[in-house]
């Protein structure tokens, strides 16, 4: 499913922000992404969403390497990845509703298709009854749960997840952790970058350690 | 190899008209609903493109009145000859019949000191005060048509000097010359009012350009969050280049209808001095025909405008 081969990442003025990175994640796995600030897990996860390219080396995306693309096929890229993110980036002038609506409203889903897809994700995150409410209104951990209805909404075969659990409690965490445990049941390929190491390990699954770049030991 | 074809959906493969109509439909609707949101701003920028704009196609309103005006006018090359004080009216019946003869002129018409006194009573309204002179200061006039073919300026100039030789003529005034002269002015005007609506197009573009990019800059993160759930460019451009539609659209109709208001100001005030000149000229208002380009016009200028920030805005994001 996704596949490192050989990737490295230099920021104009900048150091090395990945160096040689190797790793596959194959279809339906979950696996953890973990390292102190600045070892480049951002920089990892943008380069599967195309914010960034590599400078060298490949990143395949279904067998097709993604830093070759063009750039009037990058939207379409994107929306077989859902991305969470710590911030939350929800739109707080928009419902509930509207917010995870948005990816399918950019696929140009009809109306009727949109209710009942926007329904079935929020019933799975939990904030079903709350569609017609702001982000601003609930507490972080709905917020963060409309990110996530946001990115399973348009069912991508793989979800990216950026510090979510950041700002919130340990229950609270733990509660967003299983959400993707769910996802990944069903068939959902996960990859989840974060620092808390404690819950990581609690939860078994594979885990990718960066440190300064570069990918210092995988587990599992 | 054949996967990697196939696994990511082109564009034009999933291409839907439904679909697109829709997208086309819902943003058709949001971009108004901000307008909405925000009615001060909005009227504000339309405002100033509708000023903006009237001035050009008020002033071509104002000159294709004024060359209405100048067309009405007989446009025969009528020359008016002045005679002296002293001719009498016998001799100024004579020249006339002389002129008649003339194989250069066409017809005249003799204007007697008393008639003429009379018609500038009734028209000047200085007619309590010319009650009050003892003499006729007028002199006889006699009105001159000259033949269809002397219809050039020399050979017309050639007639005037010649009549002006005549020891009994004071003053030969060609009436057409001040017509042509309007005419040459009306054509000048008319060139100006094109430069005039370049310049003024272009601060409308400026404008418009201005209005979206503030607009770009407060949804800043609306357009990062979109571009990351894999909105493409042009979804992302849309309501912005509908904002530009609908500022022009609106701007161009406040436009005309601030054009047309005027033009019935001064409607009243301009049909009554007509009457004092005894003329039948009315102003007329925009035609349907113009109002609709000028509208076109701007609603051109607002897409345009919205189009040059918003595609330079992503491809700067792109980079």
């Amino acid at each position: 499913m996704l596949q490192f081969i050989n990737v490295s990442k230099r920021y104009p003025g900048g150091g090395d922000a990945l160096k040689n990175v190797n790793f596959e994640i194959k279809q339906g796995e979950m696996a953890f992404l973990t390292g102190h600030s600045g070892a480049g897990k951002s920089t990892l996860l943008k380069l599967i969403a195309l914010l960034e390219r590599s400078t060298q080396g490949q990143v395949m995306l279904d067998n097709q390497n993604i830093g070759r693309l063009s750039k009037r096929l990058v939207p379409y890229t994107r929306r077989k990845i859902g991305m969470i993110f710590q911030d939350h980036r929800l739109l707080h002038d928009q419902t509930v509703f509207d917010n995870v609506a948005l990816p399918l409203i950019i696929a140009g889903f009809n109306h009727h298709e949109i209710k009942r897809r926007v329904r079935a994700a929020l019933d799975k995150v939990g904030l079903l009854g709350k569609e017609q409410r702001y982000p601003i209104t609930l507490s972080g951990g709905e917020q963060q749960r409309i990110g996530i209805a946001r990115a399973v909404v348009n069912r991508p075969p793989m979800i990216l997840a950026d510090e979510p659990t950041g700002n919130l409690d340990p229950a609270l965490s733990e509660e967003i952790m299983q959400l993707f445990v769910q996802f990944n049941q069903v068939g959902v390929t996960v990859l989840i970058a974060s620092h808390d190491i404690s819950l990581i390990q609690q939860m078994g699954y594979r885990t990718l350690q960066l440190s300064q770049g570069e990918l210092v030991q995988a587990h599992g | 190899m054949a996967n990697r074809r196939n696994s990511i959906k082109k564009p034009l493969q999933n291409f839907n008209l439904r679909s697109y109509i829709r997208i086309h439909l819902h943003t058709f609707f949001a971009s108004l609903g901000r307008f909405y949101r925000a009615p001060f701003n909005f009227m504000m920028t339309v405002s100033v493109i509708a000023i903006t704009l009237s001035l050009p196609s008020g002033l071509l309103v104002s000159i294709t009145n004024l060359k209405s005006l100048s067309d009405q006018i007989d446009l025969n090359n009528n020359i008016s000859i002045f005679l002296q004080q002293s001719v009498t009216f016998q001799q100024a019946v004579d020249l006339s019949q002389l002129l008649e003869n003339d194989d250069k002129i066409a017809n005249t018409t003799l204007i007697s000191k008393q008639d003429a006194l009379q018609e500038f009573r009734q028209y000047s309204g200085f007619g309590a005060a010319i009650r009050v002179l003892n003499d006729n200061p007028l002199p006889h006039v006699i009105q001159i048509t000259p033949i269809a073919n002397v219809n050039n300026s020399t050979q017309l100039q050639q007639l005037v000097t010649q009549l002006e030789q005549q020891p009994s003529i004071q003053l030969v005034q060609m009436d057409m010359g001040w017509l042509s002269r309007l005419q040459g002015i009306l054509d000048i005007a008319q060139r100006a009012v094109i430069l005039i609506t370049v310049l003024l197009g272009f601060a409308v573009l400026l404008i418009v350009s201005n209005t979206i990019r503030l607009e770009l800059q407060n949804r800043r993160d609306e357009i990062d969050i979109t571009r990351l759930v894999g909105a493409t460019r042009s979804f992302i451009m849309r309501p912005f280049i509908y904002s530009g539609f609908w500022y022009g659209f609106l701007g161009g109709v406040l436009a005309c209808i601030l054009v047309n208001l005027s033009v019935w100001l001064l409607d009243g005030p301009s049909s009554s001095l007509a009457q004092l000149y005894s003329s039948s000229f009315t102003i007329d208002y925009m035609t349907i025909s113009h109002a609709l380009l000028w509208v076109l016009f701007s609603i051109l200028l607002g897409i345009v405008g919205s189009w040059i920030v918003v595609s330079r805005y992503l491809s700067e994001l792109e980079r």
